[in-house]
């Protein structure tokens, strides 16, 4: 069992047209955090970083004492990085594979690979060029883990991937967090994978960290429709403190705290309520602009 | 484990990739070596000349392609990246298995060298300058690998093949030549020449190009 934790602090990384950060994140092992955020909003940049892959302009990052960075390989015996395409060698197999990185790690486990080759139900001996998207990425997701990573950062790896493979892999992502305390952050653009694979949630946008929560804090908040007022006449709804505020066509939506919504919903004008989801937050974050920022709730927003 | 042993599963690696390639490749130049063997000794050494130095910078184009740029396009590259392994073991590697792809060549046309025994100083060569890689390799010399892709190669190769006739010709023209360099098979000035200005524009190249750069800058 590992007992190092990811520590980022103040990572910067500098574009032409676009800066990442300045980052802050501590992650420890055994969780399991989703990374969401649009196209360009700095995903696969922040995650390149935290692999090693990428060297940012400023700031530091490291796993336990180890720093993480381009030139310090040794510390990718404790990560596994896994991109949204893998990369593998097409007229090989899997056998050979696995066969090339069991050389390659100090740590690797011949057993946990085998086991886990049938789990993906991998055909050993097929050449990878015969092999689907997702058993491509079954396979580089094999590979990432098999040398006891502790730190396994996936970049949109279930992108593309079939409903019935995306979900047998959040399972798979579940599993490993719970059997061996492996510390995940996941990309993604799918709220399913985040919700099903994840505990906490980091919201990116605009490569600035906007929101950090865990998926249980949703349970305290509902989603409400407000139909729209009528033309010259008053707003039918009291005002209320919602967490966001954004428009979805003529509608306003709402996320309330659910004990502001079970003591105003008698007098509130709306035309669906629910469960806040994930989704709701999401869209609520990149819907609301900086100049109108939510009431941010104490326990749910860390950040903004 | 130590480097050293990476640099070989590495080495062996790359072979394994491209063993069916090379089968052909080797299995064509015997064949070539043994047809031009029975030609130059009817006609003189001139198919000689030409033909290990074609065949030289073309092969070493094609594996630079097969080493390189086909890591480069595939991605692959990044997957290696995500391996612990140095740069300097994956340059390393890259670079061995250039030394002894060209060293087999050679060994290609051994038929030759039973026509013409100072062919045999063309193993020699080879085998030093491999040997020499490796020990630079082993004793922690920079050595580097050229990410810019086979295409980049395509001018300096030219431009080595051109080189390598010119000082062919000039033997031939000039008396005050020693004799023993204008008897010399081709093979001899060729590898000579071809091997140690990849090495340094491999080199070159590199210093500027890799180590500094993001994973992300070594995929097409």
């Amino acid at each position: 069992m590992t007992t190092s934790d990811l520590t980022v602090a103040g990572v910067i990384k500098k574009y032409q047209n676009f800066q990442l950060g300045p980052i802050d994140i501590a992650l420890s092992p055994g969780s399991a955090t989703g990374l969401l955020g649009a196209n360009g909003a700095g995903k696969t940049t922040l995650l390149n970083c935290l692999a090693g892959q990428m060297a940012p302009d400023e700031g530091k990052i490291h796993w336990g004492d180890q720093k993480i960075s381009l030139r310090n390989w040794k510390i990718r015996e404790h990560l596994g990085f896994v991109t949204e395409y893998p990369s593998l060698y097409e007229t090989v197999s899997a056998q050979d594979h696995l066969s090339f990185a069991s050389h390659i790690f100090q740590n690797w486990d011949a057993g946990f690979a085998a086991k886990w080759l049938k789990k993906f139900d991998l055909p050993p001996k097929q050449k990878v060029k015969e092999y689907s998207k997702g058993m491509k990425v079954k396979l580089s997701i094999l590979i990432a883990i098999s040398h006891r990573a502790d730190l396994l950062l996936l970049d949109e790896p279930t992108s593309g991937l079939d409903p019935d493979t995306r979900f047998e892999m959040q399972g798979h992502f579940r599993d490993l967090v719970s059997t061996r305390e492996v510390c995940i952050l996941l990309s993604s653009h799918l709220f399913e994978d985040i919700e099903n694979a994840t505990r906490d949630v980091k919201i990116i946008s605009k490569g600035k960290m906007k929101h950090e929560f865990s998926l249980e804090d949703l349970k305290d908040y509902v989603y409400i429709e407000l139909d729209p007022p009528e033309d010259h006449v008053e707003p039918a709804s009291p005002p209320t403190s919602p967490a966001f505020t954004w428009k979805k066509g003529p509608s306003e939506c709402q996320l309330l705290r659910k004990e502001e919504f079970e003591r105003i919903k008698d007098a509130l004008d709306f035309s669906c309520s629910r469960m806040a989801r994930l989704e709701d937050i999401y869209f609520g974050s990149q819907r609301t602009s900086d100049s109108d920022a939510p009431d941010i709730k104490p326990n749910f927003f860390r950040h903004n | 484990m130590p480097a050293i042993l990476k640099i070989f599963i590495m080495v062996a690696k790359d072979i394994r990739l491209k063993i069916v390639n090379l089968v052909f490749i080797w299995t064509a130049l015997v064949a070539g070596s043994i047809i031009l063997s029975f030609i130059s000794h009817k006609s003189g050494p001139v198919p000689l000349f030409i033909f290990p130095i074609l065949t030289s910078s073309f092969l070493c184009l094609f594996y630079m392609e097969w080493l390189i740029s086909s890591e480069k396009e595939g991605g692959t590259f990044l997957w290696l990246r995500t391996l612990p392994l140095s740069d300097r073991s994956i340059v390393s590697s890259k670079i061995i298995t250039l030394a002894l792809l060209l060293a087999i060549h050679p060994l290609a046309v051994l038929p030759s060298a039973l026509v013409n025994p100072v062919n045999l100083l063309v193993l020699l060569v080879t085998g030093i300058i491999a040997i020499s890689l490796f020990c630079s390799c082993i004793w922690g010399m920079l050595v580097f690998l050229v990410l810019k892709g086979a295409n980049k190669y395509v001018v300096p190769l030219f431009v080595i093949l051109l080189l390598s006739l010119f000082a062919l010709v000039l033997m031939q023209k000039f008396s005050w030549m020693p004799d023993f360099l204008m008897t010399l098979p081709a093979q001899v000035p060729s590898v000579i020449l071809i091997a140690p200005i990849s090495a340094l524009f491999g080199w070159w190249l590199t210093c500027k190009y890799f180590e500094s750069r993001d994973s992300s800058q070594l995929v097409d």
